[in-house]
């Protein structure tokens, strides 16, 4: 067991500052994107906290302390989700990849996009990136917020989400090419 | 010989070296005769990159981290 974890319990109120410190912007960034209205969101983040507080007595450690954290958050985004009386987010099966012909050949050729050249090109293309985030159906985009936004590993997005690793595979497919698609559209329509 | 679906489909495998050696050179080989592969490969390696920019790097404020502390300590 970590050390933090063994002051945690000891009730260091240091070591739950640490804590704070550490985990709760990500936390309202990631329940901001689960249950998208920033007062929910930070309702959310406040109930994760009490739930930790709560929850870290009995904590055993059998996952790690942030992947414990990120689980209780999601549970209690979800719990949000249906009290507020929203259609609670699921995996969709797969549908036929309509790019690609019968042979598995590109429909139409991909081109390479021009290099973002200097700062102003680079910021466009962040901001794209973004919007294209945005627009993503959910779990998509918690799955692509989780992993490459805040970067936790592919084991600790199927652990917090409560998914298996080839859904966390297949979804971080899909919304990476998703968040492609996006920019390649906006880039062709700015021509 | 990998289609190119088979590539865009294991392509988020691949640029997080996620991949065994055999698949890994099949990848490879498909990319060096196939340029919509190769861009495909580039763009979706650059949208991993732009997303991990977009990470809040602000800490909470002094007074959200005490409020909270005095809540874990009034429940000890
Ligand atoms: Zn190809």
């Amino acid at each position: 067991m970590s050390e933090l974890l063994d002051r945690l319990k000891a009730g260091d109120q240091d070591a739950f500052k640490l804590l704070v410190r550490e985990h709760h912007s990500t936390m309202v960034a990631v329940a901001t994107s689960a249950v998208s209205d920033k007062g929910a969101a930070e309702e959310v983040v406040q109930e994760t906290w009490l739930a930790v507080i709560k929850g870290l007595k009995t904590f055993e450690g059998r996952s790690s302390l942030k992947t414990w954290i990120f689980a209780i958050l999601m549970n209690q985004a979800k719990k949000r989700l249906r009290t507020d009386g929203k259609v609670e987010w699921v995996g969709r099966s797969e549908d036929h990849d309509e790019r690609f012909r019968k042979d598995g050949h590109w429909n139409s050729t991909v081109d390479a996009w021009p290099n973002p050249e200097n700062k102003a090109a680079h910021k466009q293309m962040l901001d794209l990136v973004q919007a294209g985030i945005e627009s993503l159906p959910e779990p998509q985009k918690l799955v692509v917020i989780l992993s490459d936004v805040e970067g936790f590993s592919g084991p600790e997005v199927s652990e917090i989400m409560d998914i298996t690793k080839e859904n966390q595979r297949v979804l971080l497919y899909r919304a990476r090419s998703a968040v492609r698609d996006y920019v390649e559209q906006a880039l062709k329509e700015a021509k | 010989m990998r289609t190119c679906e088979e590539f865009a489909h294991d392509v988020t495998d691949y640029i997080d070296g996620k991949m065994t050696l055999g698949p890994r050179m099949s990848m490879i080989l498909h990319a060096t005769i196939c340029s919509s592969c190769r861009a495909y490969r580039r763009q979706i390696e650059l949208v991993r990159n732009l997303a991990g920019e977009l990470k809040t790097s602000q800490e909470p404020t002094e007074e959200t981290v005490d409020e909270l502390a005095e809540l874990f300590t009034n429940s000890q």
